[in-house]
């Protein structure tokens, strides 16, 4: 129930906007403690940073992302299981991708059209 | 009139949403947490350095009680008695590990499904799998609850709760409890809420270690 109701506060623009300012503003805070941070100040980082994100694949217009997805549990766990499953994947994995081997491992990768 | 019920209940629940939504504010924005009981304030906060290296010493002098009594058993050992008694805890956790492969294909198969009749159906079928595996997990803690790693976390979690458990005497926060074992015999409603609200501060001494 706990938990819930930190995702909502994560999730709401408020505090999205708020934690995107102290990342910008070093003298801003979000605790009143520095060090030593409580659990539940952990896991309000972690669902900012997550929800942060979310938003940004959404402003992006990633596939498979939309609103109704980021305010779906179930949904969002789908999604974020996809996302970092799809990042891993190896090059090799990738069969629209060609990579120049001119230039090695990690050089400029171009996309099939 | 049916409509006005509604918009009052909508109402209740916007009001509901948003109180918890400032007690979980206020419980984040530092590392105490102080609540009122009656005319008593009362609080919890993180251990300081001296205090978990008080926490440590009661967790050894503990461990070394607990091993030398021959009715404390390690998870192992009450792994072998539930074998012999026709129960396989391994079984149990390998089926949890097979529940979890299962959930993930179906989460895999619904971030890429956007037809509405088929997200419902995979997440009712996911929501299934879930609860089946929570039922399993449920099982397998109650049945090694009694071993020497359980207690011994839960031990040392009472211990920590017993050391930064305060209450407000003035300007003051003072300690409530002199001794442990007063902690321990206290029947004090209060301890309840001390111990729900550590489980926010701190995480399980055993996950921490």
């Amino acid at each position: 129930m706990i938990f819930d109701t930190l995702q909502n506060i994560c999730k709401s623009s408020e505090h999205q906007i708020y934690y995107h300012r102290v990342k910008e503003i070093g003298s801003l805070r979000l605790f009143e403690n520095d060090r030593d941070l409580s659990k539940l100040q952990i896991m309000y980082l972690y669902y900012l940073e997550l929800f942060a994100v979310l938003f940004q694949d959404l402003n992006m217009s990633e596939k498979y992302i939309s609103e109704e997805v980021i305010n779906d549990p179930i949904r969002r766990e789908a999604y974020l299981l996809y996302r970092r499953e799809k990042r891993n994947q190896k090059p090799d994995d990738d069969k629209d991708r060609h990579v120049d081997s001119n230039y090695g491992d990690g050089s400029v990768v171009f996309r099939k059209k | 009139m049916d409509n006005k019920v509604e918009i009052a209940k909508d109402a209740l629940k916007a009001i509901q949403e948003i109180e918890d939504q400032v007690k979980v504010e206020n419980l984040i924005k530092d590392n105490k947490i102080e609540w009122k009981d009656g005319d008593q304030t009362y609080r919890v906060r993180k251990p300081s350095f001296a205090e978990r290296q008080e926490a440590d010493g009661a967790r050894r002098k503990k461990y070394l009680e607990m091993i030398t009594d021959t009715t404390y058993l390690f998870k192992k050992q009450w792994i072998e008695l539930y074998k012999n008694k026709g129960v396989s805890i391994p079984e149990k956790e390998n089926k949890i590990q097979s529940l979890q492969l299962d959930i993930k294909t179906l989460l895999r198969r619904l971030a890429t499904t956007e037809l509405p009749k088929d997200v419902e159906m995979l997440k009712v079928e996911i929501l299934k799998l879930r609860a089946e595996q929570i039922q399993i997990s449920m099982e397998v803690t109650d049945l090694l609850s009694h071993c020497i790693e359980d207690q011994l976390m839960l031990y040392v979690n009472s211990f920590i709760t017993y050391l930064v458990f305060e209450k407000k005497d003035g300007d003051n926060w003072v300690k409530i409890y002199k001794s442990f074992s007063e902690f321990q015999t206290s029947s004090d409603k209060c301890i309840e809420s001390a111990f729900s609200y550590m489980s926010y501060l701190i995480y399980s001494y055993e996950e921490k270690k």
